[in-house]
């Protein structure tokens, strides 16, 4: 338990736990906001969380954010009882969130997505997959095809086709 | 925010080989990305590649949008109306997590076309679902959920007439129901029933009824807004809402009776946050509140546009003061446009309106002495506050330019904070007896019960000069 990568609140109280991302790097975080992650939550249940956490499917700097995004709102649920805290970090959390959303672009977008899914933080999943979905919303096809390089792997008459079959969404 | 600059330097997006990471992704998790695209966007998904030619099929989630079709006027709803018909056929998900309809170019006639879509819909049990139907002329009227309802979480309505039988509804048939979201509906029900009911919005009813009792043993956060014709006149009754967490109220001004006001008042005794815009003193004063139980969990009151009806001074500061004195608890107040303490452009009315508090009056009594010992019987308000620990003292958020103003903030600050203050109101009345010449208006201390809102940390003054 060496040197922790990032360094932790320890002033949310709690047992802290290490987090140990694909490429070795280690988190040192509170249980409280590592529970955060569904994931994690069932694994201190079980306690099984005693000689870190191996998140094999996560890289270290994509683990950085996430740690980052739970560390900002783990006060959600502390501070749910002293309303004029919550009222006051409720601003910075809309803040925080906004600027962290939209520094997202590919690739990293879709690697906090899937890091999002495995460790089910369902909030932050909610909030990158509305990202993506903006990125789509009011684009034609082909502008979609360009920002995400979709390959089209139809030849034109399949295409054609397809368009043809849902004639109905496609006609102005 | 080290993975930033790594993405910059990797993720230029243009590069030859740039990885295709959407399409990569599974099912669940487009079909996560695809649920809030709206509708039409959403199947035109299907030229993208052979990846998504079915996907948009089994997405469980719809969002009709009349703005999706950008025709004129009269073909859109013919556009929309052929589109939707064929996404129903064709989109076959098992179940639905949500269901919204948003179609703002109806005219009556097509109400059965909405009540079709809406029926296909609920055949899928969805958990959210989301109507507003606004047509020019007669109200669209929501048709019977039936057993479309079991799994139903959150309803939002939007601009749709609502009878007696949905009332009954979602008593009798939506066994899960958390959150009722009614905006400018028609609500011919008088009476609202649910034993799951979480969360409940109403706002800006129409043509409803005088009054309005909810009975939802579960509530924790209620919306109510009555700001249109003389809906509610006779208030709203709360039965055993004492799970409620959090309220905001908003009222006409005037258009509900004081009763009414202080019936609905006495229902949200159990809140830790409120929020009253409009209400009047007499709704405090009246003798309805006064059985009312204590706000013991209160710890934030905002009040926005309260007592603002023509009346006597002394009562709005008695209506502010037995309030204070029912929130024990109480750590932040904010006043907000209360008393008409901005404004200088629409004076002239209000001098008619108000008889001891409008800036004009307070402005032609003082001379400029007494404007300057307004200035400087300010000052001594700065320290009491401190002496009640409030930490940030009272917010200004806007200076105010005229100096008679201080009058009224002071005087604000000082009932607020009547509590430990008392002495502060004593100081403050002599210096009231040396110049000022509107004594009749000032609060008398004995008003104010002395152990009242110790725990008051923070007052918040907000008003903008109209």
């Amino acid at each position: 338990m060496a040197a922790a990568a990032a360094e932790a609140t320890t002033d949310g109280g709690g047992k802290m736990i290490i987090l140990i991302s694909a490429d070795g790097k280690r988190f040192e975080v509170t249980e409280a906001v590592a529970s955060q992650s569904q994931l994690i939550s069932n694994m201190i249940e079980d306690d099984c969380t005693e000689n870190g956490v191996r998140l094999p499917n996560v890289d270290g700097d994509i683990l950085t954010m996430v740690v980052d995004y739970c560390n900002m709102h783990a006060g959600d649920a502390a501070a749910a009882g002293d309303t004029m805290k919550a009222s006051s970090t409720e601003e910075e959390l809309k803040k925080f969130d906004a600027e962290l959303v939209q520094a997202l672009e590919n690739p990293v977008l879709f690697k906090l997505i899937l890091a999002a899914n495995f460790l089910n933080i369902k909030s932050l999943l909610d909030m990158t997959c509305q990202r993506v979905a903006d990125m789509m919303s009011g684009k034609t096809p082909e502008q979609m095809r360009e920002t995400f390089s979709i390959e089209n792997d139809f030849t034109p008459e399949e295409e054609a086709a397809i368009r043809q079959e849902n004639a109905w969404a496609f006609d102005d | 925010m080290e993975p930033v600059a790594k993405r910059a330097r990797t993720g230029g997006g243009g590069g030859s080989a740039a990885v295709d990471r959407l399409s990569s992704l599974p099912d669940a998790l487009l079909h996560a990305v695809m649920s809030s695209l709206p509708a039409r966007q959403m199947v035109q998904t299907c030229v993208l590649s052979k990846r998504w030619v079915h996907l948009w099929r089994s997405v469980p989630s719809l969002n009709l949008d009349s703005r999706e079709f950008l025709l004129p006027i009269y073909d859109r709803w013919q556009k929309m109306e052929d589109f939707t018909t064929n996404l129903l056929m064709f989109h076959h998900a098992p179940t639905l997590d949500a269901f919204s309809i948003r179609a703002d170019v109806a005219v009556g006639k097509h109400g059965r076309h909405v009540d079709r879509w809406i029926r296909c819909g609920i055949k899928y049990c969805p958990r959210v679902l989301d109507i507003a139907v606004a047509t020019v002329d007669s109200r669209y009227r929501l048709p019977d959920l039936a057993s479309g309802s079991c799994r139903l979480g959150r309803l939002h309505l939007s601009y749709v007439a609502l009878h007696s039988g949905f009332a009954r509804q979602v008593r009798d048939s939506c066994p899960v129901l958390r959150c009722l979201e009614l905006h400018r509906c028609l609500t011919k029900f008088s009476h609202i029933e649910s034993s799951t009911l979480n969360r409940l919005v109403i706002e800006d009813s129409m043509g409803g009824s005088d009054s309005l009792a909810i009975s939802a043993p579960r509530l924790a956060s209620l919306r109510l807004v009555a700001f249109l014709f003389h809906t509610y006149k006779n208030g709203v009754s709360l039965n055993g809402a004492n799970s409620l967490v959090e309220a905001s109220v908003a009222v006409k001004s005037g258009r509900t009776s004081p009763e009414g006001e202080a019936m609905l008042l006495c229902g949200l005794f159990s809140v830790s946050s409120l929020e009253l815009k409009g209400i009047q003193e007499l709704a405090i004063l009246h003798e309805k509140f006064d059985k009312s139980q204590s706000f013991h969990n209160l710890r934030t009151l905002s009040l926005d546009n309260c007592f603002q009806a023509e009346g006597d001074l002394k009562d709005k500061f008695r209506a502010l003061g037995k309030l204070l004195e029912m929130c024990p608890n109480l750590e932040k107040l904010t006043l907000q446009h209360c008393w008409f303490l901005g404004g200088s452009t629409q004076r002239a009315k209000r001098k008619t309106r108000t008889s001891g508090l409008c800036l004009e009056n307070f402005s032609e009594t003082l001379g400029d002495a007494d404007v300057d010992a307004a200035l400087d019987s300010w000052q001594p308000v700065r320290p009491i506050l401190s002496l009640q620990r409030l930490e940030d003292k009272v917010t200004f958020v806007q200076e105010p330019d005229e100096l008679s103003m201080f009058y009224n903030l002071k005087r604000a600050c000082c009932c607020s904070i009547a509590s430990s203050a008392n002495v502060v109101i004593s100081e403050r009345l002599k210096r009231g007896e040396d110049g000022e010449t509107d004594l009749d208006s000032v609060p008398d201390p004995h008003d104010f019960n002395t152990s009242q809102c110790p725990n008051l940390k923070v007052i918040e003054i907000k008003y903008k000069l109209i």
